[in-house]
């Protein structure tokens, strides 16, 4: 699908790498040399046979393998999403057990109140919002990028935290997490809204199932019977949804990469756009895609572990 | 009891009863978001109507020397970069937003609407391709599939309506095609069938009415996500190109600029909020309001 809408393209990717002052000549030899004159089929058999060698193509910005780009900028993308998805989980999922347990209170109006803010908010204008906030009127956290500049700590993973934990590099853990606080704030705004409520209903429906009264009626602490008891039981369509809510956090990623200049897939693939860089955009999407459905796979695979009913034969 | 008796009876009855829309109406009414949303899509369908009589100032004008001014008594919400006022500028946004929400959704919900009742009527080899296109669809985040529609048609209103329309589709296909299954079994159907009707009247005449109410609901709350989408790709430059004043793209244009001026952005994000939100609630009251398990 990423082929075909890609080749739908209109401006024609050898005008583009050879700039405005390219004859017509130069341009078929190119197109010629690049294979973009054979049959369609024919170049989407080169692309799948890339793809298994792990050759997505060459960006026309950059004139280096897509695959090399990529996977300089992976770990900044995982670390934002990883930060985004935790941060999403933890708030979601606490507050929609609150609201649920505390149905009618104050804190449950406030919080679905807040859910839904949180849905009907553009992740970019809160990113702006916050950088107004935090960076500009209190000077607390930094307005853009990854680090400190020389702050950098020795590359293992390439994630910037993990990096300065394996290596105790106290000083870079601070500065990164610092940088790491807003985009990962802004990008969680809206999972962590879609996961209080998809928790909120789900818990409702689960406490008032028998075996939650006769958890009660055994004397079981409120505590041991809201946690062990009916969350446990309510957790298949919360992770669902926490899975579902990786491909949104991918492609927020974007956005909020574009906002922070985070120097990650998102913000590059951006780039490729603005600039009619084919190669980079299909392989980007791609790759994305790949991760979306391979997250899918992995949360299908836990149902088994939360729920032994279910078996995978 | 005679046959005349029997029928004033029930024309009684008839009476009695409430129309579908007043039963309608009185559940709806008693939502108190959905009402909300109503009342708030409302406001926003007037100012976008009567835009050009409501905006102080012409939206496209630039005037130099009263760029990035601070809300005050003659630009209730400040200027732009431009000097641009930005409360017309927001007021004639109101028109694009509605308009690709509006048109985006009938875009996909014609299509989808159409692809699904095919899948799910006929079944069989039409259903699997129809679907198994429709799942790898949604195997993308759909905002990065809106992107690369967006790379490949060029940028621009109708091709920012015609993408998020086309990834959208797939939502009311997969619930347009579940529900047909689950109806296209009762007796009506099939007493339907056996006097003879033809597919397009079964599908079109008694199919497709009986899935309005999720159709509806999908709708109402894809017109919010539609309109974030929109906003996203004009913040990202690939969607509604500069000078039109869409929301989004306000907010991109406005990057530059909001360290010294953060009103610049700071409205055109709270009307995408503001319209979102009135969708949200509206689609989230129908959604209650016309589920048949709240009905009993």
């Amino acid at each position: 699908m990423v082929f075909l809408v890609m080749h739908l393209f209109t401006a024609d990717p050898a005008a583009i790498m050879l700039g405005q002052h390219a004859t017509t000549e130069q341009i078929n030899a190119l197109r010629q040399s690049l294979g973009l004159n054979d049959p369609l089929y024919v170049q989407y058999g080169r692309f799948l046979v890339g793809i298994f060698h792990g050759d997505l193509g060459r960006s026309l910005m950059t004139k280096t393998p897509v695959i090399n780009e990529l996977l300089a900028r992976f770990p900044a993308t995982f670390e934002l999403a990883l930060a985004s998805v935790c941060l999403a989980s933890l708030i979601g999922i606490t507050v929609g057990i609150i609201a649920a347990v505390k149905q009618n209170s104050f804190f449950d109006y406030l919080s679905m109140v807040g859910a839904l803010l949180g849905v009907s908010m553009p992740i970019f204008w809160l990113g702006l919002i916050l950088i107004v906030i935090f960076s500009v009127n209190l000077n607390w956290l930094p307005v853009s990028g990854r680090i400190d500049v020389g702050m950098e700590p020795l590359t293992i993973t390439g994630s910037y935290i993990i990096d300065s934990l394996v290596t105790g590099n106290i000083p870079s853990l601070i500065s990164a997490l610092k940088h790491l606080a807003l985009p990962a704030l802004a990008l969680a705004s809206y999972s962590t809204a879609i996961i209080a409520r998809m928790t909120r209903s789900t818990m409702l429906e689960v406490i008032r199932q028998d075996y939650i009264r006769t958890a009660r009626a055994k004397g079981l602490a409120e505590k041991v019977v809201v946690i062990k008891h009916a969350l446990r039981n309510a957790l298949i369509p919360i992770i669902t949804v926490v899975g579902l809510e990786i491909g949104t956090l991918l492609g927020g990623a974007v956005l909020t990469e574009t906002v922070f200049s985070w120097p990650g897939i998102g913000s590059f693939v951006v780039n490729g756009i603005l600039a009619s860089d084919y190669p980079l955009v299909q392989g980007t999407i791609l790759v994305i895609a790949t991760i979306f459905v391979l997250v899918n796979l992995v949360v299908d695979l836990f149902y088994a572990y939360l729920d032994p009913r279910i078996h995978h034969s | 009891m005679n046959q005349a008796d029997v029928i004033i009876k029930q024309e009684k009855i008839s009476e009695q009863k409430p129309s579908q829309l007043a039963e309608f109406w009185a559940r709806f009414s008693k939502n108190r978001g959905a009402v909300i949303g109503l009342s708030i899509l409302l406001f926003l369908v007037f100012i976008a109507f009567l835009g050009p009589y409501l905006a102080p100032y012409d939206p496209y004008q630039s005037n130099m020397p009263e760029s990035l001014q601070a809300p005050s008594v003659s630009h209730i919400l400040g200027t732009d970069e431009l000097g641009r006022d930005i409360l017309s500028r927001i007021i004639y946004g109101s028109r694009i937003s509605l308009k690709v929400g509006f048109l985006a959704v009938g875009f996909a919900l014609t299509i989808g609407v159409f692809l699904g009742a095919l899948a799910g009527y006929y079944g069989g080899k039409v259903d699997n391709i129809i679907m198994r296109t429709m799942d790898i669809m949604l195997a993308f985040p759909s905002l990065l599939l809106a992107i690369a529609f967006m790379t490949a048609l060029g940028r621009g209103i109708e091709n920012a309506i015609i993408a998020i329309g086309i990834v959208s589709t797939p939502h009311y296909a997969r619930i347009v095609r579940g529900s047909v299954l689950s109806i296209k079994e009762n007796e009506y159907i099939q007493a339907a069938r056996a006097i003879g009707a033809s597919d397009f009247r079964i599908i079109f005449k008694h199919v497709l009415p009986n899935v309005l109410s999720p159709i509806v609901v999908r709708a109402t709350l894809g017109i919010s996500s539609a309109i974030l989408e929109t906003a996203a790709l004009g913040f990202l430059g690939l969607g509604v190109q500069p000078p039109f004043a869409e929301w989004g793209a306000m907010l991109g244009s406005g990057r530059g600029y909001f360290y010294n001026a953060p009103h610049i952005v700071l409205y055109p994000g709270l009307a995408i909020t503001m319209t979102v939100l009135a969708f949200n609630l509206l689609g989230d009251g129908l959604r209650d309001v016309l589920d048949p398990r709240l009905k009993q």
